[in-house]
């Protein structure tokens, strides 16, 4: 199973622990985590897996960091899904 | 240029019964016509400084407060009408002021989407402005007035219009309404203040409008640069700070205080992102108006050096 943010939205993004996201298709706005605005403009290029993610997290994320992230991950994935911001295909 | 003051009382009244007096307010013109002696009354002496247009210049919104037939002349209502239509039920003609007033922003708060507009106060001093986004009861208003009464220039209370794409904000100057606890708050801040018609028993309680246009520029029409947005919260039982808070969540919050955000869409999304940009953002939590205006001046006197 594969996660992808069909359409590039914008950020709006002040190097803060959160961003701004704008979602065109829906027109709808959120403020999420630093950590999920990466993951969103990751995901907006190609599709991934979550093996693939969690490699990504390990590139961009301290060591320390990278077991909380790691641990995350999968509930951040479906919360974005439920926001219809990210797509399973 | 002609402002409403200059005319006699004979025209003024003639004027506003004949709907003949189109009212340059900020960017727009208003062709107000009422039969009610005290809206007349009202507006009058509230806009006394506003700057009449010419007969034959474009009308933006064109309303009216009137009675209608026999039934509303005897239950004493008064019916607001925009553009002959009427979008409101009708109100006691004790509260019409009020009414003519909530009618005026409506007009704004539903067109001009020309502009990222926010629900906030907006004021001023040496060319530098200040939004004040807030939920209905956030003390703006309190603060609006009481700034306005002490140096500061009023470009509104009810609407930050913002030019996309820049932090310009639109000046649109009006009378400052205030509610129950707060017009007795500013009647003892400034005891000279001068209000319009009290309305009372109103949804909102007891509404009264002040006229905060003493600055000599209060009806320049030129946009000023915001520098910083403020969330202001009146809280009788916390302690008073002002402190710097996120872009970010102040982003969201603005654009929870939008009327147009989202109408706005893409356009509305990077022009708040023009907005943010250009502001520092503060939490204003107060109870004491002059402890508020102190660290005002002071932020004010901090922004211009930067």
């Amino acid at each position: 199973m594969q996660w992808y943010a069909g359409t590039p939205g914008e950020f709006y993004d002040c190097d803060e622990a959160t961003v701004v996201y704008f979602h065109p298709p829906s027109g709808n706005t959120h403020l999420i985590t630093a950590f999920a605005a990466y993951l969103l403009r990751e995901l907006a290029r190609r599709p991934m897996t979550l093996e693939q993610l969690l490699q990504y997290a390990a590139s961009a994320t301290a060591a320390d960091d990278y077991r909380s992230v790691s641990c995350a991950l999968p509930g951040l994935l479906q919360d974005l899904v439920q926001l219809d911001i990210l797509e399973q295909v | 240029m002609q402002t409403l003051g200059g005319l006699s009382g004979h025209a003024l009244e003639r004027g506003l019964r004949d709907g003949r007096l189109p009212l340059c307010v900020g960017p727009y013109v208003y062709a107000l016509q009422t039969d009610q002696s005290r809206v007349i009354d009202g507006i009058g002496l509230l806009y006394a400084d506003f700057p009449l247009a010419a007969a034959d210049d474009f009308v933006d919104y064109r309303i009216a407060l009137r009675q209608r037939g026999i039934v509303s002349r005897l239950r004493r209502q008064v019916d607001f009408y925009f553009d002959h239509q009427r979008p409101f039920a009708p109100v006691h003609r004790d509260t019409a002021y009020a009414s003519l007033e909530w009618g005026m922003n409506w007009c704004v708060s539903t067109g001009a989407n020309e502009y990222l507009k926010l629900h906030a106060a907006v004021v001023a001093r040496d060319g530098v402005a200040v939004v004040m986004p807030g939920v209905p009861g956030a003390g703006k208003s309190t603060l609006c007035a009481a700034l306005g009464l002490s140096g500061w220039r009023v470009l509104s209370d009810e609407h930050a219009m913002i030019v996309p794409g820049t932090a310009d904000v639109i000046p649109l100057y009006r009378p400052v309404s205030l509610k129950n606890e707060s017009i007795q708050a500013i009647c003892s801040f400034a005891p000279d203040a001068v209000f319009g018609p009290l309305s009372r028993d109103t949804h909102k309680g007891t509404v009264a409008h002040l006229k905060a246009d003493l600055d000599p520029a209060s009806h320049d029409t030129r946009p000023l640069p915001a520098r910083v947005m403020l969330f202001p919260k009146y809280a009788k039982g916390e302690p008073q700070r002002l402190s710097a808070r996120s872009r970010t969540e102040s982003f969201i919050v603005a654009a929870f205080h939008s009327f147009n955000y989202s109408l706005l869409a893409k356009t509305g999304f990077r022009a708040m992102q023009a907005l943010l940009d250009a502001v520092q953002c503060y939490d204003l939590v107060y109870h004491d108006l002059d402890w508020a205006l102190r660290n005002l001046d002071g932020l004010h006197r901090q922004v211009g050096a930067g």
